[in-house]
């Protein structure tokens, strides 16, 4: 698995602050209804990160269901308990999506959101899904897709030198574009796809799109001819823009929802 | 600190019901005293830290071979 799931406490922190921002607040719970988990049922978050999420799934699953957070990161699995704690149906452990350490059929429902972008083996990750799902169990996905990028910038040719350097960072930036026949390929039937867009017409320091543009200025500095100067130059810029009214932010989250057909 | 790491590590007994090796999808034993989840088909030693399984093959202990198979 890429590299970029490994985070060390810092990031681990870094993410966490991202995703308490209300724009994914919002999201989270936009995931959680889309769900629709009943008490007693045995939910898996693959890539549970700061257990934002999981503590959700958890509650709502209840003391009789079980919610279990698979993650690659020490730090956000440390980060994950915490939050969590007091929670008996929690269960937490370090693995990786293209090798569940779960039975199969063990799960009512699974949710990975902003994770497979990361992974390289996307159908051996969807069978070990499929694999790890009761029959008639639900599946939700969430990635971006990088593609439906909208930022405004004066300076267009520097911007898509350093998001086409942002793009590395991913296994695959632009999975929502070919999930569907993955998906299908591993044997799920899709029910229902849809976006959740992301939009700050405005900047402050606390929106999504500042903690992005801050990991995006971190990643590409120094890499792949991208500068670190000018790196700080082209978040400069966009902040300048934000101080005049002028900054636009908005990008797609893509939600696939899917079942593992029930035998028959 | 070993000791403390001990008295957080242990398992919940239900999480084992849930858990198998990642590698060859068979039960796992949980040692005790070695704080470890054994998978007998692999050959491997998974440890336990601050009672999370770390389920991952490169993290795990080879079991001598005699063990293993």
């Amino acid at each position: 698995m890429s590299g970029m799931l490994e985070f060390d406490e810092r990031q681990a922190r870094a993410v966490e602050a991202m995703y308490q921002n209300p724009d994914v607040t919002g999201q989270r719970s936009e995931v959680l209804r889309r769900l629709e988990l009943r008490a007693g049922e045995a939910v898996l978050d693959i890539g549970s990160g700061p257990g934002l999420l999981l503590r959700d799934l958890a509650l709502t699953v209840g003391a009789s269901g079980r919610a279990v957070g698979l993650d690659m990161s020490a730090p956000m699995i440390d980060i994950a308990k915490r939050r969590c704690e007091g929670l008996g149906q929690v269960a937490f452990e370090q693995g990786q999506a293209e090798m569940l350490p779960f039975p199969d059929a063990a799960f009512d429902a699974a949710v990975s959101t902003q994770v497979y972008e990361y992974v390289p083996d996307m159908a051996l990750a969807l069978r070990e899904l499929y694999r790890v799902m009761k029959p008639g169990g639900r599946i939700l996905i969430l990635d971006t897709d990088w593609d439906s990028l909208v930022l405004h910038t004066n300076d267009r040719a520097r911007q898509e030198r350093i998001l086409k350097v942002w793009d590395e960072h991913l296994a695959d930036a632009h999975l929502p574009a070919t999930l569907s026949p993955k998906l299908r390929a591993a044997g799920f039937q899709i029910t229902r796809r849809e976006i959740i867009p992301l939009l700050n017409p405005e900047y402050h320091a606390n929106c999504f799109a500042a903690g992005i543009l801050d990991g995006i200025r971190g990643f590409v500095a120094g890499r792949s001819g991208i500068t670190r100067e000018e790196a700080d130059a082209w978040a400069q810029s966009l902040r300048d823009l934000g101080a005049r009214g002028e900054f636009f932010f908005s990008i797609n989250r893509y939600v696939f929802q899917a079942v593992k057909p029930a035998l028959k | 600190m070993p000791d403390t790491h001990m008295q957080s590590s242990r398992i919940d007994p239900k999480l084992l019901e849930i858990l198998v090796c990642p590698l060859t999808k068979s039960a796992l034993e949980y040692d005790a005293a070695a704080n470890e989840l054994i998978s007998r088909k692999a050959g491997l030693a998974y440890p336990i830290r601050d009672g999370i399984p770390i389920m991952l093959p490169d993290e795990a202990r080879r079991l001598p071979d005699t063990n293993a198979g």
